[in-house]
């Protein structure tokens, strides 16, 4: 015979059967309020239906397996639980954003993913988008989008110190500009250039120097230290490539404050090449590092197809 | 309605992917672009090229298809996937729930016996 109500239940049973309505509307928390209301109802009346006043625990414990866990209640509803990873990320007005620390696996998927065939990403840090570099040498027809089968993971050791060296040079070039250059150049130094390329804000010649030279040491340090503690492949790439475009930003606009203050060149066209050898130099690097691990995979494999 | 029919659609399509693609493997080897191209031979599933890779190298990292450069007759040396021990268990598994499943289905849609 069907019950009435809960309350025709001997105490405990009710209160296992009460404890799980309870918990499946803690779980429905996230759902509309009106689809809440009607799936709890609709669980009662089942628990009504199937239970009998002289109704054990067992018989309530077993009903109540057939229905299923609230988590699975809710998934069943379509209710997304929102996961702890997603905590620190996630997307504001549509724009994503992420202030988790960087790791190397993520910069690596933001920055050199050529399997993804999106080129935008969200940012590693920060809000906004990444772009995925891997994604434009795919399109570019430069790589395979699985020439590697995790990005640098094959890629010999000399590669990555052979990359590293671009930085390095960058930097030590900057160094000995300075010192060869230090009397000649006048005691202020320009900080800024307007639109047309003049010169419109100076500093010391010191800041001026010490500002875009820490701009490149700080990451090609970063990057030698990741070479030379062998850190994970991906790590590697991931700062070599930082250290590539910041080492040829400082470099460059190192040069830049030379060329405009020894000479009296001025120039519209210097900012847009500036920024398009900033970003090809990354660029060609991380390439170049893919290119030598699909090299190694190729050698490793072939050599064997060869010798049976 | 239309909007979760739709979302129904899209849920059933990327459940299968896994197991259209593994099957592809189970017969021969196969490099990427050939992959891609058997699957567009099957537009229903609608698997675009550019969810091909990354689901590669999600089965290739869980360890269920293994990868060897070989050269080719024609052009640059291709990358070939095939099916690991594991992958073949696997795919015996998902062959199975696939079939008992949509077995279940087709009755109570098509009416027919149990």
């Amino acid at each position: 015979m069907p019950i009435q109500s809960l309350s025709a239940l001997p105490r405990e049973q009710r209160h296992c059967a009460e404890t799980y309505l309870r918990d499946v509307a803690a779980a429905l928390q996230a759902a509309d309020a009106e689809m809440r209301d009607d799936v709890l109802a609709d669980l009662e009346s089942h628990l009504l239906e199937r239970l009998n006043a002289d109704a054990t625990t067992d018989d309530v414990a077993r009903l109540i397996a057939e229905l299923g866990s609230p988590e699975s209640v809710s998934a069943a509803l379509g209710v997304r639980v929102q996961a702890p990873a997603s905590i620190g990320s996630g997307r504001v007005l549509g724009i994503p954003y992420d202030v988790r620390v960087p790791t190397a696996e993520r910069i690596a998927e933001r920055l050199w993913n050529p399997s993804d065939p999106r080129i935008w990403m969200p940012r590693v840090f920060g809000m906004g988008w990444d772009v995925n570099m891997g994604a434009v040498a795919v399109r570019l027809h430069l790589i395979e989008p699985d020439s590697e089968d995790v990005p640098f993971t094959s890629t010999p050791p000399w590669a990555f110190a052979a990359a590293v060296a671009v930085p390095v040079v960058m930097t030590a070039g900057m160094l000995l500009g300075y010192l060869v250059l230090r009397d000649t150049l006048p005691a202020q130094l320009p900080a800024h250039w307007n639109a047309q390329g003049v010169a419109d804000n100076y500093w010391d010649q010191s800041t001026a120097f010490g500002f875009l030279f820490l701009m490149a040491l700080v990451p090609t340090l970063w990057a030698v230290w990741s070479v030379l503690t062998r850190r994970p492949a991906l790590l590697r790439g991931a700062t070599i490539g930082f250290a590539g475009l910041f080492a040829s930003l400082g470099s460059l606009l190192w040069l830049l404050t030379l060329v405009t203050t020894l000479t009296s060149f001025v120039a519209w066209w210097v900012t847009p090449l500036l920024i398009a050898v900033a970003i090809a130099v990354p660029f060609g690097i991380l390439l170049w590092l893919a290119r030598a691990g699909r090299n190694a995979e190729q050698q490793r494999d072939l050599a064997i197809t060869s010798n049976l | 309605m239309v909007r979760e029919q739709e979302s129904w659609v899209s849920q059933i399509r990327k459940g299968v992917v896994e197991v259209a693609v593994l099957g592809l493997m189970a017969r021969e080897q196969m490099y990427g672009s050939q992959l891609v191209e058997e699957l567009s031979s099957h537009p229903e599933l609608a698997i675009s090229a550019g969810t091909v890779y990354p689901l590669l190298s999600r089965l290739k990292k869980s360890g269920v298809i293994d990868s060897t450069w070989q050269e080719s007759p024609v052009g640059p040396p291709r990358k070939y996937y095939r099916l690991t021990d594991s992958g073949v268990t696997a795919l015996a598994e998902m062959t199975a729930a696939w079939t008992s499943v949509s077995r279940a289905v087709n009755a109570i849609l098509l009416g027919g016996a149990r």
